[in-house]
């Protein structure tokens, strides 16, 4: 060879270390997503100002939220 | 009969149709060579070549400009758009001519044509990924508005669209795409547009919805028998628009009471007109207030809080129990 060409094992060495990589970053965002604030932010910033009916829904899912505990929270 | 996912039973309508109508051409964005973003025209380069399955440029408003030309050539377009949240870019040539044609031209020119696209949350997608915005369409007179919510019904009624001489947007849902498998049978099926399937019969409460909602209806329907001892009829819309709504009445005249179920926007959404025709024609059977079970209404948010935005069986459940206790 002599031509500094990629082997076989070596493709697959790269290969295994980059699913890894991309395996730690998909763990890690799945753990961040369960520190993300509160859903309840979602209904913020629709409009300068909240209209009656949207903080009706807000209420709504607070309540649901809590009768349901941590579960509803993450997606 | 094979089992398959949504995503096979489509390619399977795009492959039977292809093959028996030489007038039907696929195209889009990576369409031909990848297959597809989400593999649904997977082989159909290979067979069909690209004369008929053409990768496009990233021009959505040209993609459907072009298969409204083909249209009312005579050729029978199938496009993709990649996501629904780019739709918008065709919007114009959508509104403003596939849905108007025929109209405009005092039915010298109509536009069969088919707009195929992912819609709805519940993959944790990024922004413009996940809207469930079907009413837009809806809305639009001269335009067909087709959501399937199986492999099933999404392959025949995928047939039925190709074949119908108006212009369909036919929405599938991500989250559906590759959830289950259900048999599909190999020879031609098809299901009419603008007929929705009572999927479940009941006579205490009538839950109505369509698309990737079905799954957390019908469950909260066995809820119900499970739990609650109540016999829950479910409707499968199919087709928003044309709605029929004999199907949805005589339901509602049989139960008193009435769930709609979306994931897209409360607000002016599917849930508001099916309540309206519900109201107008079978008000006097009614037991109950009907109640809608909905997305919020703001954009749907980032995937972490997907599931707290979308109808899940607990909210269906609430609705439900409330809807069934009033005397």
């Amino acid at each position: 060879m002599g031509k500094g060409l990629l082997s076989d094992t070596e493709i697959k060495a790269v290969e295994s270390e980059v699913l890894d990589k991309i395996q730690a970053a998909l763990d890690r965002a799945e753990k961040q997503m369960e520190t993300l604030g509160n859903p309840m932010d979602m209904f913020e910033h629709a409009y300068a100002e909240m209209p009656p009916y949207l903080k009706e829904q807000k209420a709504q899912l607070a309540k649901e939220l809590t009768e349901l505990g941590e579960e509803g929270k993450h997606g | 009969m094979a089992k398959m996912t949504m995503v096979q039973a489509l390619n399977l309508a795009l492959q039977q149709e292809m093959e028996k109508d030489d007038r039907v051409i696929v195209l889009g964005e990576d369409v031909g060579v990848d297959g597809g973003v989400f593999r649904v025209t997977d082989g159909l380069i290979n067979q069909f070549g690209d004369q008929r399955v053409l990768d496009t440029p990233l021009a959505e408003s040209a993609i459907v400009g072009m298969s409204i030309g083909m249209a009312v050539y005579g050729l029978k377009p199938v496009c993709e758009i990649q996501f629904s949240g780019f739709s918008y870019q065709n919007f114009h040539q959508i509104e403003n001519h596939a849905a108007r044609l025929r109209w405009r031209s005092r039915g010298r020119y109509s536009v069969s044509m088919v707009l195929r696209t992912p819609y709805g949350g519940g993959v944790r997608a990024l922004e413009h990924h996940s809207e469930s915005r079907e009413v837009y369409w809806a809305h639009t007179p001269g335009l067909k508005m087709v959501i399937p919510s199986g492999p099933r019904n999404a392959r025949a009624l995928l047939v039925s669209a190709i074949r119908d001489p108006d212009p369909v947007i036919f929405y599938e849902s991500k989250a559906v795409y590759r959830a289950f498998r259900e048999e599909v049978p190999e020879e031609e099926e098809t299901l009419p547009i603008g007929k929705p399937q009572r999927v479940r019969s009941g006579k205490d409460l009538t839950l109505i919805s369509y698309g990737a909602m079905m799954r957390p209806t019908l469950q909260s329907a066995d809820e119900l028998k499970n739990k609650d001892g109540v016999e829950a009829e479910v409707i499968d819309l199919l087709t928003l628009s044309p709605l029929d709504e004999e199907i949805l009445i005589q339901s509602v005249k049989k139960t008193g009471r009435a769930v709609v179920i979306h994931e897209a926007p409360r607000s002016f959404g599917a849930g508001a007109e099916i309540v309206s025709r519900l109201m107008e024609k079978a008000f006097y059977y009614l037991e109950a207030p009907i109640e809608r079970v909905a997305g919020f209404d703001i954009v749907i948010p980032l995937f972490s809080r997907e599931k707290a935005y979308l109808p899940s069986t607990q909210r269906i459940l609430r609705a439900a129990r409330k809807v069934l206790a009033a005397r």
